[in-house]
């Protein structure tokens, strides 16, 4: 039968001559969405014929003048618009069952005689009578000895025992010959395709129309590190890595649900990533998982490179001071998100995974403010809340202080900030707005700079800049306590892209300060609010729970006691809004032994 | 393009408002002391502190940067002038100061007695309605004239005077030999016809008295107007004393102990050291540490006689020293050291409000305030007009004290006789 069938396919099959797309696909080819676009196609067909290949994808928008609006395309109406037309996608393919053909048209595929990763190995497995076959793969990306040992060896040495035949060859390969474990088959050449780059291993076998491929991902990569930039002294020390598996494993790890789905969703229409989407099944609002999902599935672009390109493309308001969506490159963070109600993005060959919806409260939350006891924690989240507000407003502040305000300096403080000044030759809002810029460049440079002569920058910046400067009178050391301050405060806030815009803010804010006064600072700090507030996270206001007061437990500014926090942040609105219940330590009320009453009696 | 030049319209709005007056620190001379003496020619003498921020501050940094300023600068500067008015004044320093003079930091307002006594409303009221001026500046009345104290007054242990001056007069709160005195209190009660305001007497040292006032061979250290006590050495400069205003007129001067009962009796006290001669034996003396135990209770009730003025005083006291050998920790004799002192401070609120009723017809303690339930509306209260009754009004007072402490002694007589 199979036999049969195959033949028949092979038949049908007609060489692949397109490359620009411009050939007629035959009528009466499988594939039931071409099916459903033939009438259409054809119709535009008679009408115009030159156009066929390029209008198949209507792009009306680009002939609608630019001053008209355009009408909005409905949400389920958007893929058809603004489908990915690639070449790949197009024209989807079946196996033939000619591994010939096959062949041919993998090797086209991959560009063959000039691209030299592919590897395709011819064989023959030791069937009686022979069948020939062929393993194509990546060179580099699978793991040798697993191909040697558990594929190459069991097809062309094992398969001489004597076996039961299965119903086919393929079937027979599939449940004896192949002791990888996992191994699938597919009659689609574009899987085939993808699993091949993905690093698996495929087998085509003449007179069978499908292929199967086995996964034998082996390449290079880094083991599973501290992370760097969000450091615990409690708490576990591991971080995400490049791998993709890896990582959501290191999430599985600590979060033993069968609820826990990972969903798979390529993104980049060339680079074609995995991007794991990962929910709790029952407890995330299933609009967020569509949302994410929905916005990762229709993204036409070439190329994701990276979590945080993924993250502009999807975040809601481009052009905000603050990053909406939460970045961390903690699988512990990552798993208290998901346990309360967030989706987590994790994007192949990146150590960081994207937390959605993000508010304003949670970048200044870190790991470890749940590992230690609460009023640790909160002192702890005070402390960072200061640095940020140190860190935007000081500089600002102490501009429209020293310009227009001297009444509220103490007046010991006012002498000395005036005797220090006396001798420096330039205007306060110089001095500050030089000293920042120069502070931006030590820690631009500090990146940059290489490791061995790393040193030498810290000497330059703090006793060339710092002593140097206030001892020849080019700037007063209040400012350099000022800026130092500034820099620490910035520090202190945990959210790395937090940072950035600190820093750009405290720019806008010395402006302000020394322009308006207070005043200014006040106007500026209003603007800000009203910004901030309208932002949405992925349909979560950015400042929930604070404005559009929602149910919260606390854990928001102040970190409370882990037992008290019986509910899930209502913003996010999870399907299960119980935590614990409104008792949680219930070994506090179990009945003594030998006494008859209970404790809680 | 039209929400663009909206946008444009409302950045532009913002630059229409806002402080435009940028100026730096250095640019600006921080008068710290500023003096009122009545004028021979013009109507006022002027004379400004001005702080010298290099003498003051800028010590520590001069020898760290290798600056510019070689040795220690005088940390203020005095300039006087003869003006109209004190604003006039501060426009005429400009002809001899390259910065411009701020208020914003001044501490103290020397008035001269002299000034004082001819009325300082017409000063006041400038100084209260420019913008620079802060209410919590310290007003205080020299003996002298004030262009005299403030040029030679120089504070040893502080650089800054405005330092100086907050130390200086916040000894109020644990001596209470001076009024707690702010412009903004003196204003306050100089608006209200109910109490009259009162301010620090200040002067440059002096010689004590020849002949000191000696009451059974010892004197009391609160019995001196500033400039008098017998001090020698430290600053140069005194502070002791009340001046008591009618309206914005001075009318006479409380020395230090009678300034006491007036800080009890408004209740601006909170500790004293009070000593008082041994009831046993009167050549020794007992100190005392005093508190307030709960806020003064005064009365007004109005009769045919009169109005009538009762006062409550309640006090908690420590006995921190003795120099008799009798143990006032036992009950018996501490409740007659209580009814001494009960006696004596009674005595002594009696006094001074007799000295207010019949020298200054002030009533700087406020039983007017007290009086005002006396009367039902405004017209009726102005046709009561208190300042007049308050000299004929009797008055009865109530000092309790509780002797709660005994010093860090068990036994007070350290010989253990009794």
């Amino acid at each position: 039968m199979a036999f049969k069938s195959s033949l028949k396919e092979l038949l049908t099959f007609q060489a692949p001559v397109e490359k620009t797309g411009e050939q007629e696909t035959p009528p009466g080819q499988p594939g039931q969405k071409e099916k459903k676009e033939q009438p259409e196609e054809r119709k535009r067909n008679k009408k115009e014929p030159e156009l066929i290949p390029l209008s198949s994808s209507p792009e009306k928008p680009s002939r609608v003048p630019k001053n008209r609006f355009r009408r909005p395309v409905r949400a389920a109406a958007w893929p058809k618009v603004h489908a990915p037309k690639t070449k790949n996608e197009t024209t989807q393919k079946k196996i033939a069952a000619s591994l010939k053909v096959n062949i041919t048209r993998l090797k086209e595929i991959f560009h063959l005689p000039q691209n030299r990763d592919i590897v395709f190995r011819d064989f023959s497995i030791g069937t009686n009578p022979p069948v020939t076959a062929a393993l194509i793969f990546v060179d580099g990306l699978t793991d040798r000895n697993l191909q040697n040992s558990h594929v190459l060896e069991p097809l062309m040495l094992l398969s001489r025992l004597r076996l039961d035949p299965g119903p086919t060859l393929l079937e027979t390969v599939m449940t004896r010959l192949l002791p990888g474990n996992q191994a699938e088959t597919t009659d689609d050449l574009n899987t085939v395709v993808d699993a091949i780059l993905d690093g698996s291993t495929a087998i085509l076998i003449d007179f069978c129309p499908k292929a199967i491929f086995v996964e034998t991902k082996g390449w290079e990569h880094r083991t599973v590190s501290q992370p760097t930039a969000e450091l615990v002294i409690r708490g576990p020390q591991e971080g995400f890595t490049e791998t993709l598996r890896v990582n959501t494993a290191l999430i599985r790890r600590s979060l033993h649900s069968p609820d826990l789905v990972t969903e798979f969703i390529k993104v980049g229409r060339l680079n074609r990533l995995n991007c794991a989407v990962m929910y709790v099944k029952g407890l995330t609002d299933p609009k967020l998982a569509g949302e994410v999902k929905n916005r990762l599935s229709h993204l036409a672009t070439d190329y994701v490179g990276e979590s945080g390109v993924l993250e502009q493309f999807i975040e809601d308001n481009t052009f905000g001071f603050v990053p909406q969506i939460l970045t961390t490159e903690r699988p512990d963070r990552v798993v208290a998100g998901l346990t309360e109600g967030q989706a987590a993005l994790l994007l192949e060959g990146n150590p960081f995974a994207l937390l959605v919806p993000a508010t304003f409260f949670t970048l200044f939350h870190t790991a470890e403010d749940a590992y230690i006891r609460w009023p640790y924690g909160t002192i702890l989240r005070f402390i960072r809340l200061f640095g940020f507000f140190m860190a935007i407003f000081l500089p600002g502040i102490y501009i429209a202080i020293i310009g227009y305000h001297h009444e509220m300096i103490p007046t010991d403080l006012l002498m000395s900030i005036a005797a220090a000044r006396e001798n420096v030759p330039f205007p306060s809002v110089v001095e500050l707005v030089v000293m920042e810029i120069i502070f931006e460049l030590i820690r631009e440079a500090g990146i940059r700079i290489p490791g061995l002569i790393g040193p030498t920058l810290s000497i330059v910046g703090a006793l060339i800049l710092g002593q140097a400067a206030v001892a020849a009178n080019i700037i007063s050391p209040i400012l350099i306590i000022v800026v130092a301050i500034t820099a620490i405060g910035s520090f202190a806030v945990p959210n790395y892209i937090l940072t950035f815009s600190v820093r750009l803010l405290q720019f806008i804010y010395i402006f302000l300060g020394a322009v308006f006064g207070v005043w200014g600072l006040v106007v500026g700090v209003y603007i800000q609010l009203l910004l901030l507030a309208g932002i949405k996270s992925f349909g979560v206001p950015f400042l929930a729970p604070l404005a559009t007061i929602k149910q919260a437990t606390a854990d928001v500014l102040i970190r409370g006691p882990v037992w008290k926090q019986e509910e899930r942040p209502g913003f996010l609105k999870p399907q299960r809004k119980q935590r614990q219940p409104k008792v949680s330590r219930k070994w506090l009320h179990q009945p003594k032994k030998g006494s008859s009453n209970a404790p809680g009696k | 393009m039209k929400r663009k030049f909206c946008l444009f319209l409302l950045i532009c709005l913002l630059f229409q408002t806002g402080c435009w007056g940028f100026r730096e620190v250095d640019e600006e001379a921080f008068i710290m002391i500023l003096g009122l003496d009545k004028g021979k020619e013009n109507l006022l003498v002027l004379t400004a502190q001005i702080a010298v921020p290099r003498g003051m501050g800028g010590g520590g940094m001069g020898q760290g940067g290798g600056s510019t300023s070689g040795g220690q600068a005088k940390p203020t500067m005095a300039i006087t002038v003869e003006c109209r008015s004190i604003l006039a004044g501060l426009n005429m320093l400009n002809a001899t100061l390259e910065r411009k003079p701020s208020l914003a930091h001044l501490k103290v307002v020397v008035v001269s007695e002299e000034l004082a006594r001819q009325g300082i409303k017409a000063y006041l009221t400038q100084l209260l309605r420019y913008f620079e001026f802060r209410r919590s500046t310290f007003l205080v009345v020299s003996r002298g004239p004030a262009q005299k104290l403030i040029k030679q007054f120089q504070p040893i242990m502080e650089n800054n005077p405005a330092k100086f001056a907050e130390l200086f007069m916040g000894s109020q709160h644990y001596v209470g030999f001076i009024p707690f005195g702010q412009v903004h209190h003196f204003y306050n009660d100089l608006r209200s016809n109910a109490v009259q305001p009162v301010a620090m007497l200040v002067s440059l040292k002096e010689k004590p008295p020849e002949n000191i006032p000696a009451e059974e061979e010892q004197f009391s250290e609160g019995q001196f107007y500033a400039g008098q006590s017998p001090l020698k050495g430290g600053n140069n400069i005194e502070l002791m004393g009340t001046a008591v205003f009618y309206q914005d007129r001075m009318v006479g001067v409380l020395n230090g102990e009678e300034t006491l009962i007036l800080n009890l009796l408004r209740g601006w006290l909170k500790q004293t050291l009070l000593t008082i001669p041994d009831p046993a034996n009167p050549k020794y003396s007992i100190s005392l540490r005093i508190k307030m135990e709960r806020k003064p209770k005064l009365k007004v009730t109005l009769s045919r006689g009169g109005p009538k003025i009762y006062v409550r005083i309640s006090l908690d006291g420590e006995i921190i020293s003795t120099q008799s050998s009798i143990n006032y920790g036992s009950p018996a004799k501490l409740s007659l050291l209580e009814e001494e002192l009960n006696k004596l401070l009674t005595e002594k609120t009696q006094n001074l409000i007799a000295k207010t009723q019949d020298e200054m017809q002030a009533d700087i303690f406020g039983f007017g305030n007290k009086a005002r339930h006396l009367v039902a509306t405004w017209p009726k209260w102005q046709k009561l007009n208190w300042p007049e009754l308050f000299p004929q009004a009797q008055t009865g007072v109530i000092v309790k004290i509780h002797l709660r402490r005994f010093g860090l002694l068990r036994n007070i007589n350290p010989t253990g006789a009794p």
